[in-house]
């Protein structure tokens, strides 16, 4: 623990920036994670998966981020979805790391 | 893909268009418009880099409209770097227009609001339409609040004291939508702007290394708003474009 002032500012400073370049990358993600389907747009998380995954009729209607309800076909977004979550995840995942790496230089 | 360059005595904005373009062909792979002309008002914006006023010809957005030769069009200021291909998103999914509407800044944080007791403002960085009777309607409102800009700056209580697009497509959004906000006309996810002058910016794999004043960030790879046109037009922004573009 430093005990000069100035050390504790630097210190606090870069604590500071990590947290903001976590931000930043979480942000970025979910962006990423939005999927354009059958002319609507979902942002795709587990809550969706896990409904798309169980829910037992292969047509539906599903609101979409712009408050739309969207005709889709459960299996086609499914498999869409679960690449799309899968991609942006691990990209999440070795950008993460990769952030906690320089930190510690 | 539209984008506005009109020239000042100090910035060559017809050069930044260019450098958006290379990017724009890039990532979107879209075929890109470049708007010029002569400005029908004159305007000033506070220069990030020497904290000056100087000239700015950012009127006459309206004619995007009629102007755009596509059905679909991503309207975007030419300080606007594409460096993903989110926005294509917004292509298959857009009904009349979608305005950026939430803004993560690198640096400063200015108020969300217009004025202290206004509306949030709305981001005409981006910008996507449809030509629907709709998106006209957008627009010719924008060219109305322009003329009229006074009248409006007093109605909606902005703060700042000169005409930016973003109050115009702010208000203009507020009217059409019956004096309300419609989910339905806004990017859902936040732009990225560095409103800060620029020490470096580099790209090193999927990753911005960005330096503003004595701080340090680490960005993940996306399109971003860079506000120092210093940067805009330096060497060191070729060489950020080769190296995305030859990644």
């Amino acid at each position: 623990m430093p005990t000069n002032p100035e050390q504790l500012v630097e210190q606090i400073k870069v604590a500071t920036n990590y947290q903001k370049n976590k931000q930043a990358l979480k942000d970025k993600i979910s962006t990423d994670l939005h999927l354009a389907y059958a002319g609507g747009l979902f942002l795709i998380d587990t809550n969706l998966l896990a409904f798309l995954a169980t829910w037992p009729n292969d047509e539906l209607y599903l609101e979409d981020v712009y408050n739309n309800p969207i005709k889709i076909t459960r299996q086609e977004l499914l498999d869409q979805a679960r690449q799309h979550y899968q991609s942006a995840m691990n990209t999440w995942h070795i950008e993460h790391e990769e952030l906690k790496r320089i930190r510690k230089i | 893909m539209v984008l506005f360059a009109k020239n000042t005595d100090t910035i060559d904005y017809l050069a930044i268009a260019r450098r958006a373009e290379r990017l724009i062909n890039h990532y979107l792979d879209l075929p890109v418009t470049i708007i010029g002309g002569e400005p029908s008002i004159k305007n000033k914006r506070y220069n990030t880099d020497s904290g000056e006023f100087e000239p700015w010809n950012n009127s006459g957005r309206h004619v995007a409209y009629e102007l755009s030769p596509y059905d679909q069009t991503i309207l975007l200021d030419s300080d606007y770097l594409i460096f993903d291909r989110n926005l294509l998103k917004i292509l298959d999914t857009v009904r009349d227009y979608t305005i950026a509407r939430h803004n993560h800044f690198v640096g400063n944080t200015p108020s969300p609001l217009m004025g202290k007791y206004s509306l949030p403002t709305l981001w005409a960085t981006v910008v996507v339409f449809n030509k629907t009777s709709k998106s006209q309607m957008l627009f010719d409102l924008v060219a109305r609040i322009e003329r009229n800009f006074i009248y409006y700056w007093r109605l909606y209580n902005i703060s700042a004291l000169n005409f930016r697009n973003d109050f115009a497509f702010t208000i203009a959004d507020n009217i059409i939508n019956g004096y309300n906000q419609d989910i339905r006309n806004y990017l859902p996810w936040p732009i990225v702007s560095i409103n800060k002058s620029i020490q470096r910016l580099s790209l090193k794999g999927q990753k911005f290394y960005l330096q503003i004043d004595d701080q340090g960030h680490v960005l993940p790879k996306q399109s971003i708003h860079v506000m120092s046109k210093e940067y805009l037009v330096s060497d060191e922004l070729n060489q950020l474009i080769e190296a995305a573009t030859n990644a």
